[in-house]
């Protein structure tokens, strides 16, 4: 089966720092790759450059046969790539409804059911009791619902979560969890995650990065027993630890 | 409750032709004098409701509107003074003129952001007056008569002004709310809120504050060819006067950016202001200050922000509901 999504090659440095070194990955219709990686490897820049909002020094990116490396963000929203934002982005004054409605009417694939799709969604993300107040007065596990809600509603080949779990408690992780596990037949999943373990018990194989470079990729157990990854995140504990 | 059974944009509809009756028959029952104060009023609540498009739904702050008043108005003298036609039927181009203008500018401005935007324009205002100060074949700093008009009725030209005058100040009302309804608010005002994901859900940023930067321009263009057709003389000074825009501001920071009830507000505090306080000179000016100073003290979102928030009460506002909050609000009036 081809894959929805695949890179071949990418780089990109800012000046010392290499955030992506020669990265290849690819990712088939109803599958969900996880990337992970210790705080500056390079996780985000990987995914922007992938949404497009940066541009990469070399190597490609292919969207269902067709390379997108130069086409524009708004562009490869329209031709089904989906995203989220670790920090949530929303539309602050206009409603939560709103906001998933917009995205559910400039991605142009769902002509005529653009207010049914965004209030199902709503509904779906448990976000329906506060569908008229604005998304800016939202608190944190609200707006990174909002996220999930406003990407769903591109209704995307490919959806990119970036640390989408983050912040939030056990039950909101499983109940998060469980809704991607919904969504995951339906498209493509590139999913960066911190919380490894919600990350485990939906991704079918994760690829850890660090300064841009893999330094592992096979099933979540393989990647979490690999030694380099373990080496790394040893690192990460300790800081996490430090910092208290 | 049966009042809700008819839709909000079929209520407006029914106020939109209200108003434009009301306008219609203005001429008729109001003398000469009056109707030139009233037009002078619909063409800067115009101005100010331009601005307010553009700071409150389109998400750009230009401190240079008042480039758009100018050339508007020297397009429409040029144009009639040059080609001996009507002004009243050519007026159309002074829209056509601003709104190609600014999307002449756009290129250049919109690589800058925020505060250098804002001055950008500014700058370009200064430097379209004192290009024609210099030239004689624009009227040099003494300015331009408009010809047409002087052989015209003296009523004819007021009422056909006015008519102009009022549909500019129908369109600021009533036009902006149906567009802020409408597919292209929604995208305006995604763009407004949030460029990055506006682009990450599949709108063309760069063209959509384009297209925002380009009406909302056009339309104040019109707007000044309207104010200065009704003075029959323009010149750089007074057409290019920052103190346009400091009107504008004025009227839209007090009433309230970013809606449509607000500016109608503050060109009324405005107007209202300036005959209490014209004889006082510089102490009118200081008045002005003064309130908007108070106001944003008080309510960042203006007058119709306070009464918005306070009251409730949203006449004109764009908000699309969801039809979700119902069945919540009735648990919670039940609890």
């Amino acid at each position: 089966m081809a894959p929805v999504i695949s890179v071949e090659g990418l780089t990109r440095r800012f000046g010392q720092i290499t955030v992506a070194d020669d990265l290849s990955f690819s990712v088939e219709f109803g599958e969900c790759l996880g990337i992970i990686g210790p705080n500056g490897a390079g996780k985000t820049s990987v995914f922007n450059m992938l949404a497009g909002a940066i541009k990469p020094q070399a190597g490609r990116i292919v969207l269902d046969g067709t390379d997108i490396t130069g086409t524009s963000q708004h562009a490869r929203t329209l031709m089904g790539l989906g995203r989220t934002y670790q920090v949530p982005q929303p539309f602050a004054l206009l409603t939560t409804f709103e906001n998933v409605l917009a995205a559910a009417t400039f991605s142009r694939r769902n002509r005529g059911q653009e207010a049914d799709l965004a209030r199902s969604i709503l509904m779906r993300t448990g976000l329906a009791a506060r569908a008229d107040l604005p998304a800016g007065s939202l608190p944190l596990l609200d707006r990174k619902r909002l996220e999930l809600a406003r990407a769903m509603a591109l209704k995307p080949r490919v959806l990119l979560l970036d640390e989408i779990a983050g912040g939030l408690t056990e039950a909101e992780v499983t109940q998060l969890v469980t809704l991607i596990r919904e969504l995951k037949p339906e498209l493509a999943i590139v999913w960066i995650e911190h919380v490894t373990h919600a990350l485990s018990a939906v991704a079918d194989r994760i690829v850890a990065i660090n300064f841009g470079a893999r330094i592992a990729e096979g099933s979540p157990s393989e990647v979490m027993a690999h030694p380099a990854v373990q080496e790394v995140y040893m690192g990460t504990v300790l800081d996490v630890a430090s910092q208290g | 409750m049966t009042r809700l059974l008819l839709k909000r944009p079929t209520l407006v509809a029914a106020a939109a032709v209200v108003a434009a009756a009301l306008v219609i028959a203005t001429p008729w029952f109001v003398a000469e004098g009056d109707m030139r104060l009233m037009i002078e009023i619909f063409a800067v609540f115009a101005f100010a409701q331009g601005w307010n498009f553009l700071a409150g739904y389109v998400g750009i702050m230009s401190f240079g509107q008042q480039l758009f008043i100018g050339l508007g108005a020297y397009c429409l003298f040029l144009a009639s003074n040059w080609t001996g036609l009507n002004p009243f039927l050519i007026l159309p181009l002074a829209f056509v003129f601003s709104a190609g203008f600014a999307a002449m500018i756009s290129p250049f401005i919109f690589r800058l952001r925020d505060a250098y935007l804002a001055i950008s324009i500014w700058v370009i205002a200064e430097i379209v007056r004192s290009f024609i100060s210099q030239r004689d074949w624009l009227g040099s700093v003494s300015g331009l008569p408009l010809v047409a008009t002087r052989e015209m009725a003296r009523s004819v030209v007021a009422t056909s002004t006015f008519y102009y005058a009022g549909a500019l100040a129908l369109i600021s009302v009533f036009g902006l709310y149906y567009l802020s309804i409408s597919r292209l608010g929604l995208a305006l005002a995604a763009v407004r809120d949030n460029e990055e994901t506006a682009s990450a859900i599949g709108i063309n940023v760069w063209w959509t504050r384009f297209f925002g930067f380009v009406l909302g321009s056009g339309f104040t263009g019109l707007a000044g060819a309207v104010y200065y057709m009704s003075v029959f003389h323009v010149e750089p000074g007074g057409a290019f006067d920052p103190n346009w825009m400091v009107i504008m501001l004025f009227i839209v920071i007090i009433g309230g950016v970013g809606t449509i009830e607000g500016p109608i507000i503050g060109t009324a505090i405005y107007f209202l202001f300036r005959a209490w306080f014209a004889g006082t000179g510089n102490l009118y000016l200081m008045m002005l200050g003064a309130a908007a100073v108070l106001v944003m003290l008080i309510s960042p979102s203006g007058i119709w922000g306070i009464v918005k928030s306070k009251l409730g009460i949203d006449l004109l506002g764009a908000r699309r509901a969801s039809g979700l909050e119902a069945s919540s609000k009735k648990t919670r009036t039940a609890s």
